[in-house]
């Protein structure tokens, strides 16, 4: 198979939809292309992140006879009114820019670990350095959230648990670099860089305000 | 000199009781259920559920003044909030010690960094955030949010989607779920005669304990990296159960189980039960 045909079954093969000889091709192809991989990984991460939504929403009630009655009510005489735009405070919304940044560097560094660094530099004899150049070590994420004024405490925390996933994370890198067709190994790898998002995820609101 | 003694004791006594300031407020509110936003760093925040269209809040604050406390929101109207001032860096004014009754129907948002939070009957929704101070969350939840950094998590009572995380915090999961998603990093989930329709329980180090029956129909997956799965079953089941591990040993009172990925039929096996781990150990017992 090409990229593109692989590409275009990666929605179907994450949702494990394919029928066993095209789960065969995808999974060699996979472990030949690491940017195909890379492309795997995201809708892997796509499809976990989108089964933790509710799968409905009731409303909190039936709307409809309040719409209906201001229907039936004589049109009130237009008023034109200035709304002035919620004053947010400075450590909010630096909060929520360091949020984002963090989110998108968890992000970043899923891409670019779940491309298989090893991989990566076998394939096209990249230095180790090269391989990862924007990947967010814990020490970095660690220094951003510090600078965000969070207890020390709640930083041993994260720094505790981090280490904890690094290690994982680590281990889990090395035998798919063993076994790069490995679905499972491949599936646990992008549930661990998930709990690495979610918990810097959770940090940063230590510091969010009502 | 017995009464001077009694005068020092009765004023160690008062030292603290005059420390605290009683909190009392309300508000009505709109029919059919409120969101409600609750700050309170430190002390604690009980939540129940009542049938009134009313939002009264009773406890004490330590700390603070008259106006650290605050009810915010118009009279009849549907969004409030509620709680400690903090200050610019970051520390509560106070610590209160609170109990908010909130219409049933209600959305309810609670931050705290080392309050209990413990919520009863509040059926809408909850969203629970806290640093290190424990949760516990009982009664009918229609959606139930929990997320806390080293603190430890209880959950009871019935929800229809429910979703739990912890970095160190150690979770302990009763009731019910139509949708349930539970994860910790290094802090162990037990899973007590709890039924979901749907789970997935996940940790990195910490251990998975599940203990209970497997009810028909029902999927389930628990996967950890080097944390244990301990599957304690009611006798009997009917469960399709697939163990993957890459280094963990399996243990089974259920017959052998292959360890690559191989599938093992109990009963008719109508329930999917899938676990996961890289070296991890796994225990399939009866319970």
């Amino acid at each position: 198979m090409t990229c593109a045909e692989v590409r275009e079954r990666l929605d179907a093969w994450a949702a494990g939809e394919l029928d066993p000889q095209e789960r065969g091709q995808v999974a060699d192809h996979l472990a030949d292309c690491v940017e195909c991989r890379a492309e795997a990984a995201a809708w892997m991460l796509l499809r976990d992140r989108t089964a933790d939504l509710p799968r409905s929403i009731e409303p909190p009630r039936d709307l409809w006879p309040d719409i209906d009655r201001a229907l039936d009510e004589p049109a009130a005489p237009v008023l034109v009114r200035t709304i002035r735009a919620p004053r947010l405070r400075v450590p909010a919304l630096a909060a929520a820019a360091v949020a984002l940044i963090l989110a998108t560097a968890a992000v970043t560094t899923f891409f670019l670990r779940t491309s298989d660094t090893a991989m990566a530099r076998k394939l096209k004899g990249m230095e180790p350095a090269a391989a990862e150049p924007a990947a967010l070590s814990s020490e970095e994420l660690l220094r951003a959230l510090d600078a965000q004024g969070l207890p020390p405490e709640t930083m041993a925390v994260v720094q505790r648990n981090l280490a904890v996933i690094d290690v994982a994370i680590a281990e889990l890198e090395d035998a798919l670099a063993e076994d790069p067709g490995n679905e499972e190994l491949a599936r646990m790898l992008v549930s661990t860089h998930r709990k690495r998002a979610d918990l810097i995820e959770g940090a940063t609101r230590a510091r969010e305000e009502s | 000199m017995r009464v001077l003694a009694a005068v020092c004791l009765a004023l160690l006594l008062a030292a603290p009781l005059a420390a605290q300031t009683p909190i009392r407020r309300g508000i009505a509110t709109a029919p059919g259920g409120v969101s409600l936003r609750i700050l309170n760093l430190e002390g604690s925040v009980r939540v129940v559920g009542w049938d009134r269209d009313s939002i009264a809040v009773t406890g004490t604050m330590e700390g603070g003044t008259a106006r650290s406390f605050y009810l915010a929101g118009s009279p009849g109207g549907r969004g409030f909030k509620l709680g400690v001032e903090v200050g610019a860096d970051g520390r509560p004014e106070g610590a209160a010690r609170i109990e908010v009754r909130v219409p049933f129907r209600s959305s309810v948002w609670v931050k705290s960094n080392g309050a209990v939070i413990e919520a009863d009957d509040v059926r809408g929704g909850l969203d629970l955030y806290s640093v290190s101070g424990p949760v516990r969350v009982t009664g009918r939840i229609a959606q139930l949010s929990v997320e806390s950094m080293d603190g430890p998590v209880e959950i009871g009572g019935a929800s229809t989607w429910l979703r739990v995380k912890t970095a160190d915090g150690r979770i302990l999961l009763r009731g019910t779920a139509d949708d349930a998603a539970v994860s910790s990093v290094s802090g162990s989930i037990v899973v007590d005669d709890a039924r979901y329709s749907r789970a997935r329980i996940e940790s990195v180090t910490g251990g998975v304990e599940f203990r209970g029956s497997v009810p028909r129909g029902v999927d389930y997956s628990f996967e950890t990296h080097s944390g244990s799965v301990t599957l304690r079953l009611a006798p009997d089941p009917d469960a399709t159960v697939t163990v993957t591990t890459f280094g963990g040993d399996v243990r089974s009172e259920f017959g052998p189980v292959p360890s690559s990925g191989g599938s093992v039929r109990l009963g008719d096996g109508d329930a999917t039960v899938t676990i996961r781990t890289f070296r991890g150990p796994v225990v399939l017992a009866r319970r």
